[in-house]
């Protein structure tokens, strides 16, 4: 059988990117073209990624007649702020409004223009001449559009790939029908479903009313870290040389992420245990809320919160960390318990989780089950014994949760339809 | 000719329950979970006398009564007989019926289905003496053949029983130790001068106990008759065929649907149409037959996994130092002489705690092998841990 080639839809890359979305798209990608499948990989707007030797990277902007203004250095973060794939709407209205004030010119304004706009460049792209390939696959609602115009045009199958819905980011609160619709109608042209796990494979199902049979699981793999040898962090690991228990939390500060009942939890372990540091590191909407919960709970001084920050730095923070907790309320899959764990630091992780269909050397939780949160924080920081199995077996297990399993999987869904299609 | 050495042995663990780090120091109360979840020890006890028990003891009752060379030996750990007499009396009445009829054997083992053998000298017996003491109060009966907790054996522990008057000791009857030999002879531990050895079949015990409703298994369906004929067999090459198994295996592990009490009902009449077969309680066999040869274990064998060790109980550091922590602190807790406080202690002995914690068959696909009332092994350390610091507190240990 010739090589198979997909034209993959994509929102960010790492370097440039905010969340596990970009480091999904890498890992998958890479080991698919490891299992002899050409990726073609669609960006919609241009970055420098002169470090990736491996994937064929095209730029949506680079055909487009609008392309995505170039803004001054100094406003790239907010720019790179507004391309964040879990951005709430609210959120985006607020953070364009401060760019444009401070100069910045971008031309499609709403973050659903932007996934329309992409739509649209991927149209100009196609009438520029595209390459010859066998399969779409798009990843996520911001690429649905892209994926959409492109199965239009080509005639090609259309796999969409579901990271998160809008009922994890929302986190129980109402969700926004515009994202819902977009998600729906991705879900519902495609002609297969790829989910990052059985409980979003339900979600998918139930909410999204789409045909089981073409929905199927693909858990993500893990991917090695690059570490930042000028990291912030580290230092961080000489608290516990002092003889302190470091609990850490990592991730977005968002009501996805359940970072209310981690301190919830925090204000239980210290009515047992005073020496105990926690810290919270990332941003989100709910920094200042969350904030706010430790110091009305008395214990802000035991907390300390990082701010952002970037992904070469995450092992030096794992590496200071007795336990990372992931509380999270809704979590499709979740790679921080992976990423953790590589690096030998037991996991507390949400049962209402993805990874947790995959990971059984950790220690699991529902996240408002506060109670039973502090009672496993306290006896991992009790018992070095249980910190050390956990740790041995966690390391053990997470070299087999690959990319390569995941790429296998999805390379057979592509044959599926290859050979319709051929 | 030879004769079936049937063993049924029986436990049930006083399993804790979620027990917290909030807890220690205000509830000393481990083993009371009243809930819905799997570590409610009265709920257990009584799906297991309906499923097994009494269904089985039944079947077993109208055997002896059906066929006077029918005969066989049984086994209770101390703490299943205390639930029973506490919650399932009616239960134990089945039990005590059977050993009436003088036909049914009762072996010696620790009251509390412990490894302290392995452990602590003194306090494995003050452990067996427990036993013997309720056996001889409930059954009226003195045992003379020891089992260990899990078969787990080694030389001295035989040398421990001969010293100790029993006339026979049992243990699996592992090829890498027997070599050439089979399981099928009566054989003398290393370093002893009368006590017998007996060893399990594990072919012809596992064919009932793990195989019977395998439907993948090319001998399945399993029947009466068929098991007859490979018990006979052996004639020629052994003169007792040892199957020792769980008493669950009938109604818990296989359960009543695979046919398996049917199974049990007509065993005997097949196995007694040859006139050469017949059945023997443990202590018969062990008189019945010399011993063919001396077999040595220098190291522990259990009747556990395809490693027939103790690594399901002791494999990880979780384990081990749950072990070594718990009989570090045996002179103090004994000291106390707070019986409640002793008693709670060598409850936290029973060998299925540390089981819990095992971690061997926690990866993924093998999850299936793992049975336990906690989702996962370090669950069930959690709960152990926190308890056993409850244990030194009252005990005022640091």
């Amino acid at each position: 059988m010739p090589a198979k080639k997909v034209l993959m839809f994509g929102w960010e890359y790492p370097p440039h990117h905010s969340g596990g979305l970009g480091v999904a798209c890498k890992g998958l990608a890479h080991a698919l073209i490891d299992n002899e499948v050409h990726v073609c990989f669609v960006l919609p707007k241009t970055v420098s990624l002169t470090d990736e030797k491996r994937v064929n990277i095209k730029f949506a902007d680079a055909y487009s007649k609008l392309p995505i203004e170039n803004i001054s250095v100094h406003l790239e973060e907010l720019s790179r702020e507004l391309q964040n794939p879990y951005i709430t709407s609210v959120e985006y209205e607020r953070k364009l409004a401060t760019f444009i004030k401070y100069g910045g010119k971008i031309i499609p304004r709403t973050l659903f223009e932007q996934v329309d706009h992409y739509g649209t460049m991927t149209k100009e792209m196609f009438a520029n001449g595209m390459e010859d390939f066998d399969v779409i696959h798009a990843h996520d609602w911001l690429c649905y559009s892209a994926g959409i115009a492109a199965k239009e045009i080509s005639g090609k199958p259309l796999i969409v790939h579901v990271h998160a819905t809008e009922f994890d980011r929302c986190g129980g609160n109402s969700v926004n029908q515009q994202v819902y619709d977009r998600e729906r109608r991705g879900m519902h042209v495609a002609d297969h479903v790829i989910a990052v796990s059985e409980l979003t494979r339900k979600i998918i199902i139930d909410k999204y009313g789409v045909d089981p049979t073409k929905v199927t699981v693909v858990h993500n793999g893990n991917s090695d870290a690059d570490k930042n040898p000028k990291s912030r962090f580290k230092d961080l690991y000489k608290l516990r040389e002092a003889g302190k228990k470091v609990v850490l939390f990592a991730g977005r500060i968002t009501i996805q992420k359940g970072v209310d009942y981690f301190v919830q939890a925090a204000k239980k372990v210290l009515e047992y245990e005073k020496n105990v540091q926690f810290i919270v590191a990332g941003s989100g909407d709910m920094e200042e809320q969350v904030k706010g919960l430790a110091s009305h709970l008395g214990i802000r001084d035991n907390f300390l919160f990082t701010g952002y920050y970037k992904l070469d730095e995450q092992s030096d923070l794992f590496a200071a960390a007795d336990v990372v907790v992931m509380p999270s309320v809704s979590e499709p899959f979740g790679i921080i318990p992976l990423e953790s764990m590589s690096n030998g630091t037991p996991v507390i992780m949400s049962k209402q989780s993805g990874v947790s269909e995959v990971v059984t050397h950790a220690l699991k939780i529902d996240f408002w089950d506060t109670d039973e949160m502090a009672n496993k924080i306290l006896a991992i920081i009790h018992h070095p014994v249980l910190k050390q199995t956990l740790s041995q077996e966690g390391l053990r297990q997470v070299k087999d949760i690959t990319w390569d399993k995941a790429a296998k999987k999805t390379s057979s869904i592509y044959t599926n339809f290859y050979s319709k299609t051929k | 000719m030879p004769t079936i050495a049937l063993y049924l042995k029986t436990h049930q663990p006083f399993r804790i329950k979620h027990y917290r780090a909030f807890d220690v120091g205000h509830d000393h109360e481990y083993f009371n979970d009243k809930g819905e979840g799997k570590t409610n020890n009265v709920k257990i006890l009584k799906k297991i006398c309906e499923k097994s028990y009494k269904p089985t003891n039944k079947v077993l009752l109208e055997l002896l009564k059906k066929h006077p060379e029918f005969t066989f030996s049984i086994s209770l750990s101390g703490v299943l007989l205390e639930q029973l007499e506490e919650h399932a009396p009616a239960t134990l009445e089945t039990f005590k019926k059977l050993v009436a009829t003088g036909r049914v054997e009762v072996l010696g083992e620790t009251y509390y289905h412990s490894l302290a053998f392995y452990y602590s000298i003194s306090e494995f017996e003050a452990q067996v003496k427990m036993q013997n003491k309720t056996l001889k109060r409930i059954f009226g009966i003195t045992p003379k053949v020891f089992s260990n907790t899990e078969l787990a054996y080694r030389n001295d522990l035989a040398l421990w029983a001969e010293n100790n008057g029993y006339k026979g000791i049992i243990a699996e009857g592992w090829d890498p130790i027997l070599g050439w030999r089979t399981s099928n002879f009566v054989y003398e531990p290393t370093g002893t001068k009368k006590i017998k050895l007996l060893l399990k079949n594990y072919r012809l015990s596992d064919d009932i106990a793990f195989r019977f409703s395998n439907k993948s298994w090319s001998e399945w369906p399993l029947t009466a008759d068929k098991f007859a004929s490979w018990v006979h067999d052996v004639n020629g090459n052994g003169e007792t065929v040892n199957l020792f198994m769980d008493y669950e295996t009938f109604g818990e592990h296989q359960w009543e649907d695979t046919g398996i009490f049917d199974f049990l009902r007509h065993m005997p009449k097949e196995i007694l149409k040859n006139k050469d077969n017949g059945f023997k309680t443990l202590s018969e066999t062990c008189k019945a037959y010399d011993a063919k040869d001396v077999v040595d274990m220098p190291h522990i064998v259990t009747w556990a996994d395809s490693e027939r060790d103790l690594s399901a109980w002791t494999g990880n550091s979780m384990q081990q130092s749950s072990l070594s922590e718990l009989y570090r602190i045996e002179s103090k807790v004994i000291a106390t002489k707070d019986a409640k406080l002793i008693d709670d202690w060598r409850k936290l002995q029973t060998s299925d705690h540390v089981y819990y914690m095992c971690t061997k068959w926690f990866s993924d696909g093998d999850v299936h092998k793992y049975f336990s009332p906690y989702e996962s092994p370090y669950d069930a350390f959690i709960a152990f841990t926190n308890a056993l610091s409850d244990i030194k507190h009252r005990a005022k240990i640091d």
